[in-house]
Formats: structure tokens, C-alpha cells, sequence
């Protein structure tokens, strides 16, 4: 069963990075001569190249995840090694609860400062004040927005690769 | 790089130095390269200042993080290197150590030998979240596992300082936050604890100081080659009775991202031209180096690092590269070594200075 699901995650990888090729292949063809995705050598700032760049990201990632998996499963018939994997994890676990709760208070206190800042608009005489103020509330939402989810996008990494790391940390030190 | 810029800035001139009496140091991005620089020119330091840096080489500790190599670079760069989730995550010293071994034995950097006799001093700031403290701790443990001795490495982390170097001038941001130009008051100099812990008792700062700030063209250093991101000018502190021909030592001041002389903020992703930030000329003017340098024939040597946001280099920051983002090609990166481009052009700069 081990080395079934061993080469499961290694095909779902491989196949991963063959779907990537091919849908690179794919997009190329579509586009206008000279522009090339991201993935060949150059980007290019078309959306169809953005969303190929986000969706090789995303499928980065998800391959990321698939390799854990399968570092998890290596080591999971070493008692001793997943002995000190599981402080670990439960360290791991500790530190996104308190990044996600320091989060929490960061969107908390954006919310506060937008309502201070709606709350103390004045009345304007011009049209222009007036769209000036209403264009700075709507952009500090979106700021907020943006940031909130910049910073989940970095919790996600981090924690992939702090896993990653540990599997293949842990691993390494198994084999020596 | 504006060449019209560039040739009205004179070169950088030479003094009467003794380069075997060198150091360096540097915050953040600078503290990485001061690592760097430190380890690919050993022979020729006496000892480095390293704040809120992280050990040589340490973003290549985890290479399957991407099937890409410059994108596990730059991830290791932001998840191992700078803010682990928990220490476990943070760069294996003893194989970081392993791997400088490694690299001196290929005859990339200086033997690493040299560094046993060294003065080390080496901060983090207890409430920086840019840089964290398990890495820096790791940047201690580093050096230790290269034969520095215990006692030529102070070692602080209690201070409770954001990302920043520390200074005692009013004006500048609170000690404990983490936010540019990442200069904070903490109502000490720390770059007199950096210089008097590596070369010993000094002279106490002067007062008034005497001597002037050069500014000399950089683009000579790197060939104008714009992978290297680094700016057209640089600077260099000169105290009086040097550039009148007392004998000097020089002294290496890296700054962090965000902080050379024409760092220019990126607004939604665009450069903000118009509205050029008000610091710039601060880490080579108010962090207390020119008065320690005024009193003690001190060279302090300012190189400047700049922002690049292009396909062929990500650095909007301006910052020093330790991850990378100056190499031809990322599977086999040199960012480390004696010719690394930017090691490479600081290495020539301290050479001028020395009349070589």
C-alpha cells in the first residue's frame, strides 16, 4: 500500500507538470504572435497570460501539496520520526492560529479606522471634494480587502513550505 | 541609468588604508550580503555587523519548495529565510555551515579559517516581524559552527526593537516598529557598539565632525550591467585628517531594502515618481557612523543597491541580492561569491580605497 500511494503522489506530480506544459503549449497557440506565457521566457501582461500564470501558480502549489502528502506518508512507519515531526506540527499549528488571529485584529482594526474616516467626512461644497472623499473611502476598502488577502495568500505559502521543509528536514536526518 | 548622471560624479578616490583591517556590516537585505561579503572575504576583514540578517546561503536550504529554481529561491528567501513559522523551519546552521566548507574548498570564497580570529556582532531586534529572531539566532549558531569563538560574538536579542537599526536620533521612528525607513530610535547608536565590538575600545563620536561625505560613481564597479541593481552613485564618508593623508581603516555600511538613495515606492504596482520618498539620503547620513569614523580615521564606504521591477530582475524593494535575483541562471545562482556582481564591485570599491 506504501509504495502504491508513493507512486500515486509521484504520477499526480508528474502529471501536474505535464498539464502545466500542455496548457502552456495551449495558450501560446491562442496567442497573438510575439506575445509569449509566462512558463516560456518572457511575460506577457495579456489577462489570457495572467490567468495561465495564476494557474500554474495554483497547480505550483497544489503539486507542493501532493509532495507533502507524500513526505508525510514516507515517514509515517518511522515511529521515532514522526515522533518529533508531531511537536512540531503542534508548533506549526500554534503559530497559524496566532498569524491568523493577528489577522482577525488587523481586519478588525481596518474596519474601525474606515468607519472613524466615514464618520468624520465633512459636508463639501465642490463635487469634485465630494468624489474625492467618497473615491478615498472606497480605496481604502480595498486596500484593506487587498492586504487581507495578500496576507492569507503568504500564510498559505508559508505554512506549504514550513511543512515541506520539516518533511524533508525530517527525512534527511531519518536517512542519516 | 542615467550616463549624463553618472559622469558628473567624480570616481571614488583612494586613501592611505590599511585594507587588511577591514569590516562591514548592515541591516536586513545588508545584513544578508554582510554574511556574504564576509564569508567570500574573510582574508581581508577583521570582523562583521550583522542586523537582522540570516547565515550564507540559506535560500537554497530547501530546493524541492518549486520544480522551478528561481521560484524556490525566492520562497525560501520568504519562509525559511526571513519568517519561519517556528524556529524548526527557520536554516540548519550546521549544514549552512557544511555547505560555506564546501564553497571555500571549490575556491569560490575565501577559506573559511580565516574566520575563527573574527569579531562578530549580531542583533534581532525582540519585536521584528520582518526579519525573525529564530533566524537570526540561527546566523549566531552559523558562525560558531565555523570555529568563531563564543566570546568574539556578542550576541543581543533582548532589545525590544522592531526591524530597524537603532539609533538615538529623536526624529526617527519608534524602537519597536517595523516599518521604513527602518530607523528607530532606541536612544543608543548601534553602529558604535558595532564598530567598538569589532575593532575594540574607540574614541568616542565626535561632535562636530570635520570630514565630508563623497559622493563617487558606482556604475564603474559593475560594468553599468543592470542585473546587478545597483544605483549610479554611491558614497563615502572621509574624515578630514584622511583625505589629508592619515593612515585609515575602512568600514563597509550596507543598507537594508527600501533604504539606498534613490529607492522609489511602487503605488498599485507602479513606481511613485512623483512623490520620491524623504529618507533617502538617511543611512549614510544619521546613523552614527561618520561621527564614530571622524574620530577614529574610520573610512565608512556606503554602496548603493536599487530597485528593479523587470522580468530579468525582481528587486522593487532596492535590495541587496541574497537570494539570487542578480544570477544569469537560477539553477546554478551565484549571489555569494568572489564574483558575484555585487560582492564583486563592493570588493573593488574597498581595493580603490586602498590605492589598489
Amino acid at each position: 500500500m506504501f509504495s502504491t500511494m508513493m507512486k500515486m503522489a509521484e504520477e499526480s506530480a508528474q502529471q501536474f507538470a505535464a498539464m502545466q506544459h500542455s496548457q502552456t503549449q495551449m495558450l501560446q497557440s491562442l496567442m497573438p504572435s510575439g506575445m509569449v506565457v509566462p512558463g516560456a521566457t518572457h511575460v506577457a501582461l495579456s489577462p489570457l497570460s495572467r490567468l495561465a500564470n495564476f494557474q500554474n501558480l495554483v497547480s505550483r502549489a497544489l503539486t507542493r501539496q501532493l509532495l507533502n502528502c507524500q513526505g508525510l506518508w514516507s515517514l509515517s512507519f518511522n515511529a521515532d520520526a514522526l515522533g518529533e515531526l508531531q511537536g512540531d506540527v503542534l508548533k506549526m499549528q500554534a503559530a497559524i492560529f496566532e498569524r491568523l488571529s493577528a489577522q482577525q485584529a488587523q481586519w478588525k482594526a481596518g474596519l474601525e479606522d474606515l468607519e472613524t474616516l466615514a464618520g468624520g467626512i465633512k459636508e463639501v461644497n465642490t463635487l469634485s471634494k465630494l468624489f474625492e472623499q467618497e473615491s478615498n473611502l472606497a480605496a481604502r476598502l480595498g486596500a484593506l480587502v487587498s492586504s487581507q488577502a495578500t496576507a492569507t495568500m503568504e500564510l498559505m505559502e508559508s505554512v506549504q513550505i514550513g511543512y515541506g521543509y520539516l518533511l524533508a528536514r525530517q527525512a534527511q536526518d531519518t536517512q542519516d | 541609468m542615467n550616463m549624463m548622471q553618472s559622469q558628473k560624479a567624480p570616481p571614488l578616490p583612494s586613501f592611505n588604508a590599511d585594507l587588511k583591517q577591514s569590516s562591514v556590516s548592515g541591516l536586513s537585505s545588508g545584513a544578508f550580503m554582510t554574511v556574504q561579503f564576509h564569508l567570500a572575504h574573510s582574508s581581508t576583514l577583521v570582523g562583521a555587523g550583522v542586523i537582522a540578517g540570516g547565515p550564507f546561503r540559506c535560500a537554497e536550504s530547501y530546493r524541492a519548495a518549486a520544480m522551478i529554481a528561481e521560484d524556490a529561491l525566492t520562497l525560501n528567501a520568504l519562509y525559511v529565510c526571513m519568517n519561519p513559522l517556528i524556529p524548526n523551519a527557520a536554516p540548519d546552521p550546521g549544514k549552512l555551515a557544511e555547505v560555506a566548507r564546501e564553497t571555500a574548498a571549490k575556491g569560490l570564497i575565501d577559506p573559511v579559517d580565516n574566520l575563527a580570529a573574527q569579531r562578530l556582532y549580531i542583533f534581532t531586534g525582540s519585536e521584528d516581524s520582518v526579519v525573525s529572531s529564530s533566524v537570526v539566532e540561527t546566523t549566531r549558531r552559523f558562525y560558531e559552527a565555523l570555529g568563531v569563538a563564543a566570546e568574539h560574538i556578542r550576541y543581543e536579542d533582548s532589545v525590544p526593537a522592531g526591524h530597524s537599526i537603532i539609533t538615538d536620533n529623536p526624529e526617527d521612528n519608534p524602537l519597536e516598529v517595523n516599518r521604513p525607513p527602518y530607523i528607530n530610535n532606541g536612544g543608543f547608536m548601534q553602529s558604535r557598539h558595532i564598530l567598538e565590538h569589532i575593532y575594540g575600545p574607540l574614541e568616542a563620536p565626535a561632535k562636530r565632525t570635520t570630514g565630508r561625505i563623497v559622493r563617487f560613481d558606482q556604475t564603474e564597479f559593475f560594468g553599468g550591467e543592470p542585473r546587478a541593481s545597483m544605483s549610479d552613485f554611491a558614497y563615502a564618508y572621509v574624515p578630514r585628517a584622511v583625505e589629508d593623508g592619515a593612515p585609515c581603516r575602512v568600514h563597509i555600511a550596507l543598507h537594508g531594502c527600501k533604504q539606498g538613495y534613490n529607492y522609489i515606492n511602487y503605488v498599485n504596482g507602479r513606481p511613485d515618481l512623483e512623490n520620491g520618498i524623504p529618507y533617502g539620503n538617511r543611512y549614510f547620513t544619521t546613523t552614527g557612523y561618520n561621527e564614530m569614523a571622524d574620530a577614529n580615521n574610520l573610512v565608512i564606504l556606503y554602496p548603493q543597491a536599487q530597485g528593479a521591477d523587470s522580468h530579468g530582475t525582481q528587486n522593487p524593494d532596492g535590495c541587496w541580492d541574497w537570494w539570487g535575483y542578480t544570477s544569469k541562471g537560477a539553477d546554478s545562482p551565484d549571489y555569494y561569491s568572489k564574483q558575484a556582481i555585487q560582492i564583486k564591485a563592493i570588493h573593488a570599491m574597498l581595493q580603490r580605497l586602498g590605492g589598489n
